[in-house]
Protein backbone atom coordinates (compact mmCIF):
# COMPACT_ATOMS: atom_id res chain seq x y z
CA UNK A 1 0.00 0.00 0.00
CA UNK A 2 1.47 3.35 -0.94
CA UNK A 3 1.93 5.50 2.09
CA UNK A 4 0.19 8.43 0.45
CA UNK A 5 -3.12 6.62 0.45
CA UNK A 6 -4.36 8.68 3.33
CA UNK A 7 -2.45 11.79 3.94
CA UNK A 8 -2.95 12.57 7.57
CA UNK A 9 -0.44 14.88 9.22
CA UNK A 10 1.63 13.45 12.01
CA UNK A 11 0.47 15.68 14.86
CA UNK A 12 -3.21 15.54 14.13
CA UNK A 13 -5.74 14.30 16.58
CA UNK A 14 -5.21 10.75 17.69
CA UNK A 15 -8.27 8.55 17.86
CA UNK A 16 -8.22 6.40 20.92
CA UNK A 17 -10.05 3.42 19.59
CA UNK A 18 -10.24 0.36 21.75
CA UNK A 19 -9.15 -2.44 19.52
CA UNK A 20 -11.90 -4.89 20.11
CA UNK A 21 -10.34 -7.75 18.22
CA UNK A 22 -6.83 -9.01 18.69
CA UNK A 23 -3.99 -10.14 16.44
CA UNK A 24 -5.33 -13.70 16.22
CA UNK A 25 -8.59 -12.33 14.83
CA UNK A 26 -6.65 -10.31 12.28
CA UNK A 27 -4.61 -13.37 11.26
CA UNK A 28 -7.72 -15.51 10.81
CA UNK A 29 -9.22 -12.67 8.79
CA UNK A 30 -6.17 -12.63 6.50
CA UNK A 31 -6.03 -16.43 6.20
CA UNK A 32 -9.68 -16.47 5.21
CA UNK A 33 -9.29 -13.56 2.82
CA UNK A 34 -6.40 -15.25 1.02
CA UNK A 35 -8.12 -18.64 1.10
CA UNK A 36 -4.97 -20.35 2.34
CA UNK A 37 -4.67 -23.36 4.63
CA UNK A 38 -4.12 -22.83 8.31
CA UNK A 39 -1.67 -25.76 8.24
CA UNK A 40 0.47 -24.25 5.53
CA UNK A 41 0.40 -20.53 6.14
CA UNK A 42 2.41 -18.56 3.58
CA UNK A 43 4.10 -16.56 6.32
CA UNK A 44 5.79 -14.00 4.07
CA UNK A 45 2.52 -13.11 2.35
CA UNK A 46 0.50 -13.00 5.56
CA UNK A 47 3.19 -10.98 7.33
CA UNK A 48 3.29 -8.35 4.60
CA UNK A 49 -0.50 -8.00 4.67
CA UNK A 50 -0.47 -7.95 8.44
CA UNK A 51 2.06 -5.11 8.42
CA UNK A 52 0.01 -3.27 5.78
CA UNK A 53 -2.91 -3.42 8.17
CA UNK A 54 -0.82 -2.05 11.03
CA UNK A 55 0.45 0.72 8.76
CA UNK A 56 -3.08 1.62 7.87
CA UNK A 57 -4.13 1.66 11.50
CA UNK A 58 -1.16 3.88 12.21
CA UNK A 59 -2.04 6.18 9.32
CA UNK A 60 -5.53 6.46 10.67
CA UNK A 61 -3.96 7.31 14.00
CA UNK A 62 -5.62 4.37 15.66
CA UNK A 63 -3.94 3.24 18.80
CA UNK A 64 -2.29 -0.08 18.14
CA UNK A 65 -2.27 -2.39 21.12
CA UNK A 66 1.01 -3.99 22.11
CA UNK A 67 -0.32 -7.46 21.26
CA UNK A 68 -0.38 -6.53 17.58
CA UNK A 69 3.27 -5.56 17.56
CA UNK A 70 4.21 -8.67 19.48
CA UNK A 71 2.49 -10.82 16.87
CA UNK A 72 4.25 -8.94 14.07
CA UNK A 73 7.57 -9.75 15.72
CA UNK A 74 6.57 -13.42 16.06
CA UNK A 75 5.63 -13.59 12.38
CA UNK A 76 8.90 -11.96 11.35
CA UNK A 77 10.81 -14.45 13.47
CA UNK A 78 8.96 -17.41 11.93
CA UNK A 79 9.58 -16.03 8.47
CA UNK A 80 13.31 -15.76 9.11
CA UNK A 81 13.46 -19.26 10.56
CA UNK A 82 11.72 -20.64 7.51
CA UNK A 83 14.46 -19.21 5.34
CA UNK A 84 17.07 -21.26 7.17
CA UNK A 85 17.96 -24.56 5.53
CA UNK A 86 16.47 -27.46 7.42
CA UNK A 87 18.34 -30.60 8.33
CA UNK A 88 17.33 -33.50 6.17
CA UNK A 89 16.97 -35.84 9.13
CA UNK A 90 14.45 -33.69 10.98
CA UNK A 91 12.17 -32.48 8.31
CA UNK A 92 9.09 -33.80 10.09
CA UNK A 93 6.33 -31.45 11.18
CA UNK A 94 7.82 -31.06 14.66
CA UNK A 95 10.42 -28.84 13.14
CA UNK A 96 8.01 -26.48 11.45
CA UNK A 97 8.57 -23.04 13.00
CA UNK A 98 4.89 -22.32 12.42
CA UNK A 99 3.74 -25.03 14.84
CA UNK A 100 3.07 -22.86 17.90
CA UNK A 101 1.28 -20.26 15.85
CA UNK A 102 -0.92 -22.90 14.21
CA UNK A 103 -1.80 -24.29 17.64
CA UNK A 104 -2.79 -20.84 18.94
CA UNK A 105 -4.78 -20.11 15.82
CA UNK A 106 -6.62 -23.41 16.04
CA UNK A 107 -7.37 -22.92 19.74
CA UNK A 108 -8.70 -19.50 18.88
CA UNK A 109 -10.69 -20.80 15.91
CA UNK A 110 -12.24 -23.35 18.25
CA UNK A 111 -13.21 -20.62 20.73
CA UNK A 112 -14.75 -18.67 17.89
CA UNK A 113 -16.75 -21.70 16.91
CA UNK A 114 -18.01 -22.22 20.45
CA UNK A 115 -18.84 -18.53 20.67
CA UNK A 116 -20.84 -18.90 17.47
CA UNK A 117 -22.65 -21.97 18.80
CA UNK A 118 -23.52 -20.12 21.98
CA UNK A 119 -24.79 -17.21 19.94
CA UNK A 120 -26.93 -19.56 17.85
CA UNK A 121 -28.89 -20.74 20.89
CA UNK A 122 -32.27 -19.28 21.76
CA UNK A 123 -31.03 -16.38 23.82
CA UNK A 124 -33.21 -14.86 26.47
CA UNK A 125 -34.22 -11.29 25.62
CA UNK A 126 -33.09 -11.77 22.03
CA UNK A 127 -34.94 -14.81 20.64
CA UNK A 128 -37.14 -15.84 23.52
CA UNK A 129 -38.70 -13.85 26.30
CA UNK A 130 -39.88 -14.58 29.78
CA UNK A 131 -42.90 -12.81 31.20
CA UNK A 132 -42.87 -9.16 32.16
CA UNK A 133 -41.88 -7.23 29.06
CA UNK A 134 -42.27 -3.48 29.48
CA UNK A 135 -44.49 -2.35 26.62
CA UNK A 136 -43.26 0.33 24.26
CA UNK A 137 -41.78 0.97 20.85
CA UNK A 138 -39.16 -1.63 20.07
CA UNK A 139 -36.02 -1.49 18.01
CA UNK A 140 -35.57 -3.75 15.05
CA UNK A 141 -32.40 -5.63 14.36
CA UNK A 142 -32.18 -8.75 12.29
CA UNK A 143 -29.84 -11.67 12.30
CA UNK A 144 -26.82 -9.84 11.05
CA UNK A 145 -23.61 -9.99 12.94
CA UNK A 146 -21.79 -7.07 14.29
CA UNK A 147 -19.09 -5.73 12.02
CA UNK A 148 -15.83 -5.14 13.84
CA UNK A 149 -12.81 -3.03 13.21
CA UNK A 150 -11.34 -5.29 10.52
CA UNK A 151 -14.50 -5.48 8.46
CA UNK A 152 -14.93 -1.71 8.56
CA UNK A 153 -11.30 -0.99 7.81
CA UNK A 154 -11.21 -3.50 4.95
CA UNK A 155 -14.31 -1.96 3.41
CA UNK A 156 -12.85 1.50 3.85
CA UNK A 157 -9.55 0.58 2.19
CA UNK A 158 -11.41 -0.93 -0.77
CA UNK A 159 -13.39 2.26 -1.20
CA UNK A 160 -10.30 4.43 -0.94
CA UNK A 161 -8.42 2.35 -3.49
CA UNK A 162 -11.23 2.59 -5.97
CA UNK A 163 -11.89 6.26 -5.49
CA UNK A 164 -10.19 8.29 -8.18
CA UNK A 165 -10.23 11.56 -6.41
CA UNK A 166 -7.96 14.55 -6.58
CA UNK A 167 -4.46 14.21 -5.12
CA UNK A 168 -4.60 13.95 -1.38
CA UNK A 169 -4.61 17.18 0.47
CA UNK A 170 -3.60 17.93 3.99
CA UNK A 171 -6.33 17.12 6.41
CA UNK A 172 -6.73 19.58 9.19
CA UNK A 173 -8.03 17.50 11.96
CA UNK A 174 -8.60 18.36 15.57
CA UNK A 175 -10.80 17.11 18.32
CA UNK A 176 -13.35 19.88 17.90
CA UNK A 177 -14.00 19.27 14.22
CA UNK A 178 -14.05 15.53 14.79
CA UNK A 179 -16.68 15.96 17.45
CA UNK A 180 -18.73 18.14 15.09
CA UNK A 181 -18.56 15.43 12.45
CA UNK A 182 -19.61 12.85 15.02
CA UNK A 183 -22.65 14.91 16.00
CA UNK A 184 -23.70 15.33 12.33
CA UNK A 185 -23.19 11.67 11.60
CA UNK A 186 -25.09 10.52 14.66
CA UNK A 187 -28.14 12.58 13.77
CA UNK A 188 -27.98 11.17 10.23
CA UNK A 189 -27.85 7.62 11.61
CA UNK A 190 -30.75 8.30 13.95
CA UNK A 191 -32.83 9.57 11.03
CA UNK A 192 -32.28 6.22 9.30
CA UNK A 193 -32.77 4.16 12.44
CA UNK A 194 -35.16 1.73 10.73
CA UNK A 195 -33.25 0.67 7.62
CA UNK A 196 -29.78 1.68 8.70
CA UNK A 197 -27.27 3.85 6.91
CA UNK A 198 -25.04 2.10 4.39
CA UNK A 199 -21.38 2.52 5.19
CA UNK A 200 -20.25 2.20 1.58
CA UNK A 201 -22.77 4.74 0.30
CA UNK A 202 -21.94 7.09 3.11
CA UNK A 203 -18.24 7.13 2.29
CA UNK A 204 -18.75 7.25 -1.49
CA UNK A 205 -21.09 10.19 -1.20
CA UNK A 206 -18.35 12.39 0.21
CA UNK A 207 -16.60 14.81 -2.08
CA UNK A 208 -13.04 14.62 -0.82
CA UNK A 209 -10.73 12.02 0.54
CA UNK A 210 -10.16 13.97 3.71
CA UNK A 211 -13.91 14.05 4.28
CA UNK A 212 -13.95 10.28 3.89
CA UNK A 213 -11.13 9.75 6.37
CA UNK A 214 -12.77 12.09 8.78
CA UNK A 215 -16.10 10.35 8.52
CA UNK A 216 -14.46 6.98 8.97
CA UNK A 217 -12.75 8.14 12.16
CA UNK A 218 -16.03 9.58 13.40
CA UNK A 219 -17.69 6.20 12.80
CA UNK A 220 -15.00 4.40 14.77
CA UNK A 221 -15.28 6.85 17.65
CA UNK A 222 -19.07 6.56 17.73
CA UNK A 223 -18.76 2.78 17.74
CA UNK A 224 -16.38 2.95 20.65
CA UNK A 225 -18.88 5.11 22.53
CA UNK A 226 -21.65 2.61 21.73
CA UNK A 227 -23.61 5.39 20.04
CA UNK A 228 -23.75 3.45 16.80
CA UNK A 229 -23.46 -0.19 15.80
CA UNK A 230 -22.41 -1.63 12.48
CA UNK A 231 -23.91 -4.83 11.09
CA UNK A 232 -23.14 -7.04 8.14
CA UNK A 233 -24.85 -10.14 6.75
CA UNK A 234 -21.63 -11.87 5.80
CA UNK A 235 -17.99 -10.91 5.42
CA UNK A 236 -17.47 -8.44 2.57
CA UNK A 237 -21.18 -7.67 2.33
CA UNK A 238 -22.69 -4.23 2.72
CA UNK A 239 -22.19 -2.78 6.18
CA UNK A 240 -25.13 -0.95 7.67
CA UNK A 241 -24.99 1.44 10.57
CA UNK A 242 -27.70 1.68 13.21
CA UNK A 243 -28.09 3.70 16.39
CA UNK A 244 -26.47 1.92 19.33
CA UNK A 245 -27.59 1.64 22.96
CA UNK A 246 -26.08 5.04 23.75
CA UNK A 247 -27.30 6.89 20.66
CA UNK A 248 -29.61 9.15 22.60
CA UNK A 249 -27.16 10.01 25.32
CA UNK A 250 -25.36 13.33 24.76
CA UNK A 251 -21.89 12.79 23.32
CA UNK A 252 -19.08 13.39 25.79
CA UNK A 253 -17.27 16.69 25.53
CA UNK A 254 -14.04 16.90 23.66
CA UNK A 255 -11.95 16.73 26.82
CA UNK A 256 -13.52 13.42 27.72
CA UNK A 257 -12.33 11.64 24.61
CA UNK B 1 -52.54 -35.81 39.22
CA UNK B 2 -54.58 -33.23 37.26
CA UNK B 3 -54.75 -31.11 40.37
CA UNK B 4 -50.98 -31.22 40.89
CA UNK B 5 -50.40 -30.46 37.23
CA UNK B 6 -52.62 -27.37 37.35
CA UNK B 7 -50.91 -26.15 40.50
CA UNK B 8 -47.46 -26.71 39.05
CA UNK B 9 -48.41 -24.81 35.90
CA UNK B 10 -49.74 -21.92 37.98
CA UNK B 11 -46.56 -21.75 40.05
CA UNK B 12 -44.24 -21.76 37.04
CA UNK B 13 -46.40 -19.12 35.38
CA UNK B 14 -46.47 -16.84 38.41
CA UNK B 15 -42.77 -17.04 39.27
CA UNK B 16 -40.45 -14.35 37.95
CA UNK B 17 -37.46 -16.67 37.52
CA UNK B 18 -36.95 -20.36 36.77
CA UNK B 19 -38.52 -22.48 39.56
CA UNK B 20 -36.84 -25.65 40.75
CA UNK B 21 -38.56 -28.98 41.42
CA UNK B 22 -37.71 -28.54 45.07
CA UNK B 23 -39.30 -25.09 45.28
CA UNK B 24 -42.48 -26.43 43.71
CA UNK B 25 -42.54 -29.48 45.95
CA UNK B 26 -42.09 -27.37 49.08
CA UNK B 27 -44.69 -24.83 47.96
CA UNK B 28 -47.22 -27.59 47.43
CA UNK B 29 -46.25 -29.35 50.66
CA UNK B 30 -45.46 -32.60 48.90
CA UNK B 31 -42.92 -35.11 50.16
CA UNK B 32 -42.24 -36.86 46.93
CA UNK B 33 -40.64 -34.96 44.03
CA UNK B 34 -41.68 -37.67 41.57
CA UNK B 35 -45.19 -36.27 41.21
CA UNK B 36 -43.87 -32.79 40.53
CA UNK B 37 -41.44 -34.09 37.93
CA UNK B 38 -44.17 -36.08 36.26
CA UNK B 39 -46.40 -33.01 36.11
CA UNK B 40 -43.59 -30.86 34.71
CA UNK B 41 -42.80 -33.37 32.00
CA UNK B 42 -46.43 -33.68 31.05
CA UNK B 43 -46.77 -29.90 30.84
CA UNK B 44 -43.62 -29.54 28.78
CA UNK B 45 -44.96 -32.07 26.33
CA UNK B 46 -48.37 -30.42 26.15
CA UNK B 47 -46.87 -27.05 25.26
CA UNK B 48 -44.56 -28.68 22.76
CA UNK B 49 -47.43 -30.47 21.05
CA UNK B 50 -49.56 -27.37 21.00
CA UNK B 51 -46.69 -25.48 19.31
CA UNK B 52 -48.20 -22.10 20.09
CA UNK B 53 -46.70 -18.87 21.31
CA UNK B 54 -45.37 -20.24 24.59
CA UNK B 55 -43.11 -23.09 25.58
CA UNK B 56 -41.99 -24.42 28.92
CA UNK B 57 -38.22 -24.70 29.11
CA UNK B 58 -35.91 -26.37 31.55
CA UNK B 59 -33.23 -23.81 32.20
CA UNK B 60 -30.67 -22.91 34.89
CA UNK B 61 -31.79 -25.82 37.08
CA UNK B 62 -35.48 -24.85 36.98
CA UNK B 63 -38.53 -24.42 34.78
CA UNK B 64 -39.81 -21.29 33.10
CA UNK B 65 -42.33 -20.20 30.49
CA UNK B 66 -40.73 -18.51 27.52
CA UNK B 67 -42.03 -17.27 24.21
CA UNK B 68 -41.61 -19.31 21.07
CA UNK B 69 -38.48 -18.15 19.19
CA UNK B 70 -40.64 -17.98 16.07
CA UNK B 71 -42.22 -14.82 17.42
CA UNK B 72 -39.06 -13.05 18.58
CA UNK B 73 -39.59 -10.21 16.15
CA UNK B 74 -43.14 -9.57 17.27
CA UNK B 75 -42.21 -9.62 20.94
CA UNK B 76 -39.23 -7.36 20.31
CA UNK B 77 -41.59 -4.88 18.67
CA UNK B 78 -43.62 -4.84 21.89
CA UNK B 79 -40.73 -4.06 24.13
CA UNK B 80 -39.19 -0.78 25.13
CA UNK B 81 -35.67 -2.06 25.61
CA UNK B 82 -33.38 -2.80 22.67
CA UNK B 83 -32.79 -6.40 21.78
CA UNK B 84 -30.16 -8.12 23.87
CA UNK B 85 -26.87 -8.37 22.05
CA UNK B 86 -23.42 -9.58 22.92
CA UNK B 87 -20.28 -8.51 21.14
CA UNK B 88 -17.87 -11.02 19.71
CA UNK B 89 -15.39 -10.19 22.48
CA UNK B 90 -18.03 -10.98 25.13
CA UNK B 91 -19.09 -14.22 23.46
CA UNK B 92 -15.53 -15.44 23.08
CA UNK B 93 -14.73 -14.64 26.69
CA UNK B 94 -17.89 -16.37 27.90
CA UNK B 95 -17.05 -19.41 25.76
CA UNK B 96 -13.62 -19.70 27.36
CA UNK B 97 -14.89 -19.26 30.91
CA UNK B 98 -17.79 -21.68 30.39
CA UNK B 99 -15.54 -24.52 29.35
CA UNK B 100 -12.47 -23.83 31.47
CA UNK B 101 -13.85 -22.49 34.72
CA UNK B 102 -12.56 -21.58 37.17
CA UNK B 103 -10.15 -19.65 35.03
CA UNK B 104 -7.86 -16.65 35.51
CA UNK B 105 -7.71 -13.53 33.42
CA UNK B 106 -4.21 -14.44 32.20
CA UNK B 107 -5.45 -17.81 30.97
CA UNK B 108 -8.27 -16.16 29.03
CA UNK B 109 -5.89 -13.62 27.55
CA UNK B 110 -3.48 -16.34 26.44
CA UNK B 111 -6.27 -17.98 24.44
CA UNK B 112 -7.77 -14.84 22.96
CA UNK B 113 -4.42 -13.16 22.40
CA UNK B 114 -5.82 -9.88 23.63
CA UNK B 115 -6.38 -7.97 26.83
CA UNK B 116 -9.76 -8.80 28.41
CA UNK B 117 -9.98 -6.59 31.52
CA UNK B 118 -12.78 -4.41 30.14
CA UNK B 119 -14.81 -7.33 28.83
CA UNK B 120 -14.54 -9.18 32.17
CA UNK B 121 -15.75 -6.12 34.03
CA UNK B 122 -18.67 -5.76 31.64
CA UNK B 123 -19.66 -9.42 32.01
CA UNK B 124 -19.39 -9.22 35.81
CA UNK B 125 -21.66 -6.17 35.81
CA UNK B 126 -24.11 -7.98 33.53
CA UNK B 127 -24.17 -10.84 36.02
CA UNK B 128 -23.06 -13.40 33.46
CA UNK B 129 -19.75 -14.06 35.23
CA UNK B 130 -18.75 -14.08 38.86
CA UNK B 131 -15.59 -14.26 40.91
CA UNK B 132 -15.09 -17.80 42.17
CA UNK B 133 -12.11 -17.11 44.42
CA UNK B 134 -8.39 -16.93 44.04
CA UNK B 135 -5.96 -19.36 42.54
CA UNK B 136 -3.36 -20.78 44.91
CA UNK B 137 -0.44 -19.72 42.78
CA UNK B 138 1.98 -16.77 42.81
CA UNK B 139 0.08 -13.50 42.92
CA UNK B 140 -3.11 -15.39 43.85
CA UNK B 141 -4.96 -14.30 40.69
CA UNK B 142 -8.77 -14.04 40.66
CA UNK B 143 -10.68 -17.01 39.28
CA UNK B 144 -13.77 -16.42 37.14
CA UNK B 145 -16.76 -18.66 36.56
CA UNK B 146 -20.19 -18.45 34.95
CA UNK B 147 -23.38 -17.67 36.85
CA UNK B 148 -26.90 -19.06 36.96
CA UNK B 149 -27.92 -16.09 34.84
CA UNK B 150 -25.48 -17.25 32.18
CA UNK B 151 -27.31 -20.59 32.04
CA UNK B 152 -30.65 -18.82 31.94
CA UNK B 153 -29.67 -16.41 29.17
CA UNK B 154 -28.11 -19.14 27.02
CA UNK B 155 -31.00 -21.55 27.43
CA UNK B 156 -28.91 -24.17 29.25
CA UNK B 157 -30.28 -26.65 31.78
CA UNK B 158 -26.87 -26.86 33.45
CA UNK B 159 -23.21 -26.69 32.44
CA UNK B 160 -23.42 -30.27 31.20
CA UNK B 161 -25.79 -29.04 28.50
CA UNK B 162 -23.05 -26.98 26.84
CA UNK B 163 -22.36 -28.09 23.29
CA UNK B 164 -19.64 -30.77 23.38
CA UNK B 165 -16.12 -29.58 22.72
CA UNK B 166 -14.82 -30.70 19.40
CA UNK B 167 -11.40 -32.23 19.27
CA UNK B 168 -8.87 -30.43 17.14
CA UNK B 169 -9.11 -33.15 14.54
CA UNK B 170 -12.87 -32.79 14.30
CA UNK B 171 -12.65 -29.06 13.80
CA UNK B 172 -13.84 -28.20 10.38
CA UNK B 173 -11.05 -25.98 9.19
CA UNK B 174 -12.80 -25.07 6.00
CA UNK B 175 -13.98 -21.55 5.46
CA UNK B 176 -17.03 -21.83 7.63
CA UNK B 177 -15.04 -21.90 10.86
CA UNK B 178 -13.88 -18.42 10.08
CA UNK B 179 -17.13 -17.13 8.67
CA UNK B 180 -18.11 -15.22 11.76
Amino acid sequence: MESSLLNIPEESYRVRLEVFEGPLGLLLHLIRKNKVSIFDIPVALILSQYLEFLDLMRELNLRIAGEFLEMAATLAYIKSRMLLPRHADEEDEEDDPRMDLVTSLMEYARIREIAKELSNRFLLERDVFARGAPIGAGTREDQEFEAGLFELTSAFVELMKRAETAPPMEVKMDAVSLRRRMVELLSQVKKHAQSGLTFQKLIKGLSSRSDAVFTFLAILELMRLNAIKAFQHEPSAIIRIFPGPRAWVPLPLVEDF
Amino acid sequence: MEDVKGAVEAIVFAANSPVTVRQIRETLGLDDPAGVREALNALKLEYEERDGGISMVEVAGGYQFRTNPRYSEQVTALRKSPRFRLTRASLETLAIVAYRQPVTRAEIEALRGVEVGGVLKHLLTKGLLRIEGRKESPGRPILYGTTKKFLSVFDLKDLGALPPLKEMEELDLGQEVFEE
